[in-house]
C-alpha cells in the first residue's frame, strides 16, 4: 500500500492490478475502484466538510456498508485508469458572501472557485466508465421569472478580487471573472451566472487548475451581459496545460442572463 | 349476352374508363408525394400533431379531387351527385353529433397546444402522460398503468392543468406544530433542512407561510421548488427530513386534541384515582 505525494496533480494516469482495489480522496468525494477480470466496480460517497487534498491508495479492502456503487462490463483486462479534471456540466451561480457592487464605467476582477468533477476512464484504450463531482452543488435556477431561465448549480463563494485571499483546494478550479459596467447606474452583483460548460481546465505541476477569464459586459440596456472567454489560460496561471476541453463551444459576443434574479419571487 | 357486353366495349367508354383510372391513381401518387413533402417542409415549425393533421387533410382532398375528376370522365352528373352528398350530410350530421363536436374541439385543441404528447397533465380526477391528441380524443397513460381516452369536447370543457409544462415545480408542503413552539426555531429547522436537501433548489428560496391556528396545532406551509423530475423524490425526502428533525430539535408535531372545560359557574368533572393496576404504581383513573 503506498500514497502519493500530495505536491501532484491527481489527473492522469494510474494503474490498478487485477482483482486489487484502489482508492481515491479528492476533495470531499472518496471513491473505490476495484479491477476484476471482465468488470470494474466502483463505489462512491462524499463527506462531510471541506476537505482541501488528495490521496491515492492503490491496495485497499472494499468499503464496507452503504455506500453507492455500481459495475461496468469491460472485455479486456488493462488495469489503466486515467482521470481527468472537468468542470461542472451546468453553468454555476456564484452568490458572493457579500454582495460586490461595482460603480457605473468601472470594471472589477474577482475570483471564482469551482469544484471539479472528475472523469474516470479505463482500459488500454480509455474509455469513459463515469463522471463525478468533487463536491455535490445544490441545485438552482437562474432567470427573471419561473418560466424562462436555466438549471444551474448554486456555489456560495467568496468572489474576492484578491487572489492571495482566495482559499485554494486540489479539487477547486479558479477563474478570474472581469465584470465590467457600462451602464449608467452602478451594478450590484449578489449573483454571477458562469457558464463554465464554456471553459476548459488548465493544470499546473501542482495540481493548480484554472480557467480561461471571463469578461461580462453589462450594456446600458437590458438585463443581459456580453459573454467574451479569453483564449488561454489567464495571466496568474504559470506553467500549465490544457487538460480537458469545454463541454461547449462559447459563440463569440454571445449574450447571457449574468447578473439578473427572480424578480418578485422571494 | 353480347347485348350486355355492348355498349361496355364501346371504344369511347373505354378511353373514358381508362382515362378515370389513370386519374386515380395519378392522384394517390401525387397525394402521397404532396403530403410528404409538406410534412418535410414544416417539420421544423409545427408540431407533430399539427404535422399529422395537416398531411391527413392535404391527402384526402387532392384523392377526392381526383375522385371527382374520375367520375366526370365516366359521365356521372356531379350535380346529382352533390345534391345527394348534401342531403346524406345533413342525416349523417345529425347522426354524428357527437363526433362533430369532438371533432371541433380536437381542432381547437390542436390550433390552441395546451399539452403536447409527452406532457403530463391533469383533467379532473385522472394525471396521467399524454400519449397522442386525436381528432377525436386525447389518450393519457395514467402512472397505474391504465390507458385512458377523454374526448376532446370534456377536455376543452374542463380545467387541465399541465404538470410537466414549466421545468421547475413548487411543493407545498403542511405541517402542524404546538402551540408551545417558538416559531421562530421551528422557521430555522426547516430553512436548514431545505438548505441541506440537494434537490431542493437555493432559488426561488423557500418560502415559510404561517398559515393559520388550527385546532389544535398551529399550521405551518412550506413551499421548496424543485425540478419536475425531482419534484416528488423532494416531496418525499423533505417530509421524511421533517419528521426526523422535528425530532431531533424536540419540536412537537401534535395529534389534534380537545380541552374540555366546564366554566366557572359549573362544577368540574368528577376524576378520582379508584384502584391501583395489578402490578403497577400507576393509579388507574376512572
Amino acid at each position: 500500500m503506498s500514497e502519493v505525494s500530495l505536491q501532484r496533480p491527481w489527473w492522469g494516469d494510474h494503474e490498478v492490478a487485477l482483482d486489487k482495489v484502489a482508492r481515491w480522496e479528492i476533495g470531499p468525494l472518496r471513491f473505490w475502484l476495484h479491477h476484476g477480470h471482465s468488470e470494474w466496480r466502483l463505489a462512491y460517497q462524499w463527506v462531510e466538510g471541506e476537505p482541501a487534498g488528495w490521496g491515492f491508495l492503490e491496495s485497499v479492502e472494499w468499503p464496507e456498508g452503504e455506500i453507492e456503487a455500481e459495475r461496468c462490463a469491460v472485455s479486456e483486462t488493462a488495469g489503466l485508469v486515467r482521470l481527468r479534471p472537468m468542470l461542472p456540466d451546468r453553468a454555476v451561480v456564484a452568490r458572493p458572501k457579500t454582495p460586490l457592487r461595482v460603480l457605473s464605467g468601472h470594471r472589477a476582477r474577482v475570483f471564482v472557485s469551482s469544484p471539479l468533477w472528475v472523469e474516470m476512464a479505463v482500459g488500454s484504450v480509455p474509455t469513459v466508465l463515469r463522471e463525478l463531482a468533487t463536491k455535490r452543488l445544490s441545485d438552482t435556477w437562474f432567470g427573471a421569472t419561473t418560466r424562462d431561465g436555466e438549471l444551474s448549480y448554486s456555489l456560495k463563494t467568496s468572489a474576492r478580487v484578491s487572489l492571495v485571499e482566495m482559499p485554494r483546494a486540489q479539487n477547486r478550479l479558479l477563474t478570474p471573472v472581469v465584470i465590467e459596467n457600462r451602464g449608467k447606474d452602478s451594478l450590484l452583483v449578489e449573483r454571477l451566472n458562469l457558464p463554465v460548460p464554456f471553459l476548459s481546465v488548465y493544470g499546473g505541476p501542482l495540481g493548480e487548475a484554472w480557467s480561461e477569464e471571463v469578461r461580462m459586459v453589462q450594456t446600458e440596456d437590458g438585463d443581459l451581459a456580453e459573454l467574451d472567454v479569453r483564449e488561454g489560460p489567464p495571466i496568474e496561471a504559470v506553467e500549465t496545460a490544457k487538460v480537458s476541453d469545454a463541454r461547449e463551444a462559447a459563440r463569440e459576443g454571445h449574450l447571457i442572463r449574468a447578473f439578473g434574479s427572480l424578480l418578485g419571487l422571494d | 349476352m353480347n347485348d350486355w357486353i355492348d355498349p361496355f366495349l364501346n371504344p369511347d367508354k373505354i378511353l373514358a374508363a381508362s382515362r378515370a383510372l389513370i386519374l386515380v391513381v395519378v392522384g394517390l401518387l401525387l397525394a402521397r408525394i404532396a403530403s410528404r413533402v409538406v410534412a418535410r417542409v414544416t417539420e421544423t415549425r409545427l408540431a407533430a400533431q399539427q404535422i399529422l393533421l395537416l398531411r391527413r387533410f392535404l391527402y384526402y382532398a387532392l384523392v377526392a379531387l381526383f375522385l371527382v375528376a374520375a367520375l366526370h370522365q365516366l359521365g356521372f352528373n356531379l350535380g346529382v351527385l352533390l345534391g345527394a352528398a348534401g342531403v346524406l350530410s345533413v342525416a349523417i350530421g345529425f347522426a354524428s353529433q357527437t363526433s362533430a363536436s369532438n371533432l371541433v374541439a380536437g381542432l381547437f385543441l390542436i390550433g390552441e397546444k395546451p399539452f403536447a404528447i409527452g406532457d403530463v397533465i391533469q383533467i379532473g380526477g385522472t394525471t396521467g402522460e399524454v400519449l397522442a391528441i386525436d381528432l377525436l380524443s386525447v389518450k393519457l397513460r395514467t402512472f397505474d398503468n391504465k390507458f385512458v381516452r377523454i374526448p376532446n369536447e370534456s377536455v376543452i370543457k374542463s380545467e387541465v392543468a399541465t404538470l410537466t409544462k414549466y421545468p421547475i415545480r413548487r411543493a407545498d408542503l403542511q405541517i402542524g406544530v404546538a402551540y408551545r413552539e417558538d416559531i421562530e426555531k421551528v422557521r430555522d429547522v426547516l430553512m436548514e433542512l431545505a438548505d441541506r436537501n440537494l434537490l431542493c433548489l437555493d432559488e426561488p428560496k423557500p418560502l415559510f407561510i404561517f398559515s393559520d391556528f388550527g385546532e389544535s396545532s398551529i399550521n405551518i406551509q412550506f413551499s421548496v421548488w424543485a425540478t419536475r423530475e425531482n419534484f416528488l423524490e423532494l416531496k418525499n425526502t423533505m417530509q421524511i427530513g421533517m419528521k426526523k428533525a422535528f425530532d431531533d430539535a424536540g419540536i412537537e408535531i401534535p395529534f389534534p386534541q380537545r380541552t374540555l372545560h366546564a366554566g366557572g359557574s359549573v362544577r368540574s368533572f368528577p376524576v378520582s384515582v379508584v384502584e391501583r393496576l395489578v402490578g403497577s404504581d400507576e393509579p388507574e383513573l376512572k
